[in-house]
């Protein structure tokens, strides 16, 4: 089946079979491979997308539903030579070891921040709780989310 | 003379992490080379039985499916999966085998590795191959493990 959408910017097109994940088509076809797959079945979070600027798991939504939608990965929230707001959070509270679960967790950190720029620590909590990370503890990336969130509250730029 | 350690002390900023935080780094499955390979694992459904046989007959047939490995392909004795913290000798009797051979110790004991062009024809793979396990009794509870049968 043929589906196009735009990704990270760029309007793109190719040709996959139905039962193709969202994820799968953008790391196979589209050679993005931010975008992590861990439990591919939703529970993880590692595969966290924007799309229309809501996170959604790139695991559980098929490549053909993206069609003419606007989906944004971790390449898509990233500078070729600094680090956004969020993520000298990340790396100034240590909140990454492996950084397999992060591409997961800036996304959906993204996501939050962009809408709820005020967001509180229980918030925060609440809505990271749907993503894992096996090797660094949550307390650090709480933090980094925690001081990102002035960068957003002062741009509306964002995404 | 002495020289201060200047990673002693003060927060310390890692160089992988430029790469990781912008989905720059490169995993195992983010390899991805001309005639490459996908490697998927068939697992025990069973936490512990005689594996019996596995037909990978059907499975084979599959387009794009290279091989399927079992314990039998070995020529030698399937190699234990050595302890990396705590590799006291006591506990040598008690390392596992790196796929199952003639028996079942838990469930998600590897028990077939299927070897194909993408993972998607791995998967499919896995859903054709038989395998016929004689279920055994089981240690579902500590008060069982007590008693030390061996399985």
């Amino acid at each position: 089946m043929k589906v196009e959408f735009e990704l990270n910017g760029t309007r793109v097109g190719t040709d996959v079979e139905a039962r193709t994940t969202l994820a799968d088509c953008i790391r196979d076809q589209f050679k993005q491979t931010g975008t992590h797959l861990a439990c591919e079945h939703g529970v993880c979070g590692a595969c966290t997308v924007l799309m229309n600027g809501q996170a959604v798991r790139s695991c559980l939504i098929l490549a053909v539903q993206a069609q003419g939608e606007r989906v944004v990965t971790v390449e898509g929230l990233s500078r070729d030579k600094s680090l956004t707001p969020l993520q000298t959070a990340f790396r100034k509270h240590h909140a990454l070891q492996c950084g397999f679960c992060t591409p997961g967790f800036i996304t959906t950190a993204h996501a939050l921040l962009t809408e709820e720029p005020e967001a509180d620590e229980e918030r925060i909590r609440d809505v990271l709780s749907g993503n894992l990370c096996r090797c660094t503890g949550y307390v650090p990336i709480i933090q980094a989310v925690l001081e990102a969130r002035s960068a957003y509250a002062q741009t509306d730029d964002q995404e | 003379m002495r020289i201060a350690n200047s990673y002693i002390g003060q927060p310390i900023e890692r160089t992988e992490d430029l790469r990781f935080l912008r989905g720059k780094g490169t995993y195992v499955a983010d390899i991805n080379r001309p005639r490459q390979l996908t490697a998927v694992i068939l697992r025990s459904s069973v936490a512990h039985g005689r594996l019996r046989g596995i037909d990978a007959n059907r499975a084979l047939q599959l387009q794009g499916v290279h091989r399927i490995l079992t314990a039998k392909d070995f020529d030698t004795e399937i190699p234990r999966i050595a302890l990396r913290l705590q590799p006291l000798s006591d506990l040598e009797p008690f390392h596992q085998p790196m796929i199952a051979d003639q028996k079942v110790r838990y469930v998600g004991e590897p028990v077939a590795v299927v070897v194909a062009e993408t993972a998607a024809i791995a998967e499919d793979a896995l859903d054709y191959i038989a395998v016929d396990i004689e279920p055994l009794p089981v240690v579902g509870i500590a008060r069982t493990g007590r008693r030390c049968a061996s399985l």
